[in-house]
């Protein structure tokens, strides 16, 4: 790729959650939660950001929220309209390129290096987005500009909310310097303590490193790191991408053979893979769960369902049946995971076979009610 | 003693071919993937077992020596079924190796010793209760399709449900199967007294079992028939099969079929519906085989669509006077039900796009199918 890329991520504000409060202005200024009620084992799908002042993020659950902020507002989510908003702002992203790549119904990467309109200013295309979002909404947006995705997705969280950053290629390599490591892509919570422990903070330290000692340090992915941290990002905006799985991995503080806090971790993590769900607008056939035992032999246990679900008491339930069915309990555990695949689009209106309401079945009873 | 004797290709033949399914499943011990051999004084017991179904058949033979021994299931079934010959002879040489001769072929084919053989489950002679074999069948073909695949399923859905129940001093026999999405319920009037059936707590018959009770009553007149607490014994002369039941819970059934009400109902020609529905089954998709219903008046639409064919219409004459109905199905849970009616004039009864339709008919005694609609 010559010629040099300009990409804009474009993520709503806290977009469920400002949908709400659009259609229902007695929420204005008000914390306000989407997700499960505070008495289930749901979590907050989206939150506002007068919630957010009160620490509460999407993933927790709801009863923690409630802890937090008691007077929140608890909305149960409304895809249908989040959907209908998101098709909105799909047709503005349209009018300037064909090159989109959805990431969420609130967040998508525009590659608007050939695009429609006759200037090509990235930074003025970026703001005129925003404000025409804003005009057909009512809804505001932040805006990240570079050359590549990486650079860009960062960007936009910058000014956010309803702010525009622009990270032009000559400024990449001292943007990338001073930025914490946490933040860089495929860098999570366990990958960053393990940067810190080899004194990585920062870009310019990740940068100083070699190719082949981050490949010693970090697999395959030391290369990765070696080459995001120059810039080097040439990932194309794919319009087409459907995302195979979703999940989530917890290496324990310390080994444990008690069941209890296995199901405690699972129900853990199925609230984080529902918000996850939930926020793809995609529903799953398959359940999986991952453990890891304290000789480090893996295993996986897997679940095919019926009927797609994605609430997050039909995860725990299943998941939670596959445990049964591991040596958990039995032997030491040092990690616990799930994931889910098999997904399918909330919106691809495909026939749903029913499942008869047997009165001793939630779960096949809730399949009903779609 | 090493075991010596001469075998009828045909008898042989038949004995073996009833052990194939039991004996071939993959991943189990290896000796039973083994037919067990041991003589009687005129012939042989044959014995498979999974150890959830085991079969234990008698062939006639003449016996030179006496003796026991295991054989490969499937090769011992593929010798004697290629064989050119119309005897068989087996002669067991040392250490479980047999020559087997067919003619002008000989087989050195390497067995396992029997003592490692599972012992053929105990059975009580006295709880055996007579049965016409197509009394049994036909409660099995009524319920068989509709049982849940292991991988379909969350619940414990695989297995049938076997209840027995007393009505104005007949003894009524009841099987239930259901996949999660459709429900299929057979009882009949067995004639005979069946309070022997230790049927009391919830009885299951996984469907391995099932299939092969199937088998074994499809070939016979009569059979002898004992529901134990573990297990079910069916019996005919030399001839016994004992299914271990499976332990837990089966849903609610009855509180649907109470829950559906008998108001809104279309009569339909049975024959005509279901070679309509095979047509309209050319042109859905595979995996749900969706189809849709437009009922309105005396005239029942049938359409279809796939997205690489294009689409079907077909039409049928029905007996309704409610409101019209455009309802979805999955076309296969259809056909399957009609196929296993009897009747001329189905009647559906259904009240809405996602409420459960039942079908039953007076000339289907004792069969209710309860199938749920999908939502287009």
């Amino acid at each position: 790729m010559d010629k040099i890329r300009k990409i804009i991520h474009i993520d709503m504000d806290a977009f469920y959650a400002s949908i709400e409060q659009l259609d229902n202005p007695e929420l204005k200024g008000e914390p306000v939660i989407v997700g499960g009620r505070p008495d289930s084992r749901g979590v907050v799908a989206a939150c506002s950001y007068e919630a957010r002042a009160f620490g509460i993020h999407s993933a927790m659950p709801s009863s923690k929220a409630y802890q937090l902020c008691p007077h929140a507002f608890f909305i149960r989510p409304r895809m249908e309209r989040y959907r209908e908003m998101s098709q909105i702002i799909m047709t503005i992203f349209k009018s300037y390129t064909d090159v989109i790549e959805p990431l969420s119904l609130d967040e998508a990467f525009l590659d608007i290096t050939d695009t429609k309109k006759k200037y090509n200013s990235a930074t003025l295309l970026a703001q005129e987005i925003c404000s025409s979002i804003y005009e057909k909404t009512g809804l505001t947006a932040s805006a990240g500009v570079s050359s590549n995705k990486f650079v860009a997705k960062i960007a936009s969280d910058l000014n956010k909310p309803n702010g525009i950053s622009v990270i032009p290629p000559s400024e990449i390599p001292l943007f990338l310097e001073q930025l914490p490591i946490g933040k860089f892509f495929g860098v999570g919570k366990v990958t960053e303590k393990k940067m810190h422990r080899y004194g990585i903070y920062t870009g310019a330290d990740l940068k100083k490193r070699s190719s082949e000692d981050l490949t010693r340090l970090f697999g395959k992915n030391g290369r990765f790191y070696f080459e995001i941290v120059r810039g080097i990002d040439s990932r194309p905006v794919r319009t087409h991408r459907t995302r195979k799985s979703i999940g989530t991995e917890k290496t324990l503080g310390s080994d444990t053979a008690k069941i209890d806090e296995l199901e405690s971790l699972l129900s853990n993590a199925a609230a984080r893979v529902a918000a996850s769900l939930m926020k793809k607008d995609v529903r799953c056939k398959t359940v999986t769960l991952k453990l890891r035992y304290n000789d480090f032999t893996t295993i996986t246990r897997s679940k095919s369902l019926p009927q797609p679900i994605y609430e997050v008491d039909d995860l725990f339930q299943i998941s939670s049946k596959l445990l049964a069915t591991t040596q958990a309990g039995k032997r030491k555990v040092r990690l616990i995971g799930l994931s889910v695949s098999n997904l399918l689009s909330n919106d691809s209106k495909g026939p749903i076979q029913l499942s008869l309401p047997f009165p001793d079945q939630p779960l096949s009873s809730y399949l009903n009610d779609r | 003693m090493t075991l010596k004797c001469t075998i009828l290709k045909n008898d042989f033949i038949e004995g073996l071919n009833s052990l194939q399914n039991i004996t071939n499943k993959r991943g189990t011990l290896a000796i039973l993937s083994n037919v067990h051999i041991k003589t009687t004084s005129n012939g042989l017991v044959l014995t498979g077992t999974d150890l959830e179904v085991g079969l234990r058949l008698f062939v006639p033979a003449d016996i030179s020596n006496e003796g026991s021994l295991t054989l490969p299931s499937k090769k011992i079934f593929e010798i004697v079924r290629e064989s050119g010959s119309d005897e068989i002879i087996i002669e067991e040489i040392e250490n479980s190796w047999v020559t087997i001769k067919t003619g002008a072929s000989t087989y050195n084919l390497a067995g396992m010793g029997s003592e490692e053989f599972p012992a053929f489950p105990e059975f009580d002679e006295e709880l055996f209760t007579s049965f016409e074999a197509h009394t049994f069948l036909d409660l099995i073909d009524k319920v068989i399709f509709s049982i849940a695949n292991e991988q379909e399923n969350i619940y414990s859905l695989t297995s049938v449900l076997v209840e027995k129940e007393k009505k104005e001093g007949n003894s009524f026999l009841k099987m239930v199967s259901s996949d999660g999405h459709r429900l299929s319920i057979m009882e009949k009037d067995v004639a005979i007294d069946i309070d022997n059936f230790n049927l009391n707590d919830i009885t299951l018959i996984p469907k391995k079992g099932i299939q092969e009770l199937k088998k074994f009553c499809e070939n016979r007149d009569t059979v002898d028939i004992s529901f134990e607490h573990k297990q079910v014994v069916i019996r005919d002369g030399d001839a016994v099969m004992v299914i271990r039941l499976k332990q837990g819970e089966f849903p609610q059934y009855r509180a649907i079929v109470d829950a559906v009400s008998l108001d809104n109902c279309i009569k339909i020609n049975r024959i005509p519906f279901l070679e309509s529905l095979k047509r309209i089954n050319l042109f859905t998709e595979d995996i749900f085989h969706t189809i849709q219903l437009q009922i309105d008046g005396d005239t029942m639409v049938l359409t279809s669509q796939n997205a690489d064919l294009g689409n079907a219409k077909d039409e049928q004459k029905v007996e309704y006077s409610g409101e019209p109905l455009t309802l979805g199905f999955n076309c296969r849970y259809f056909i399957e039900t009609l196929q296993v009616m009897e009747c001329e004039t189905v009647e559906a009864y259904i009240n809405s796009n996602n409420s459960p339709c039942l079908m039953k008919s007076e000339d289907d005694k004792g069969f209710v199918s309860i199938i749920m609609p999908m939502q287009l």
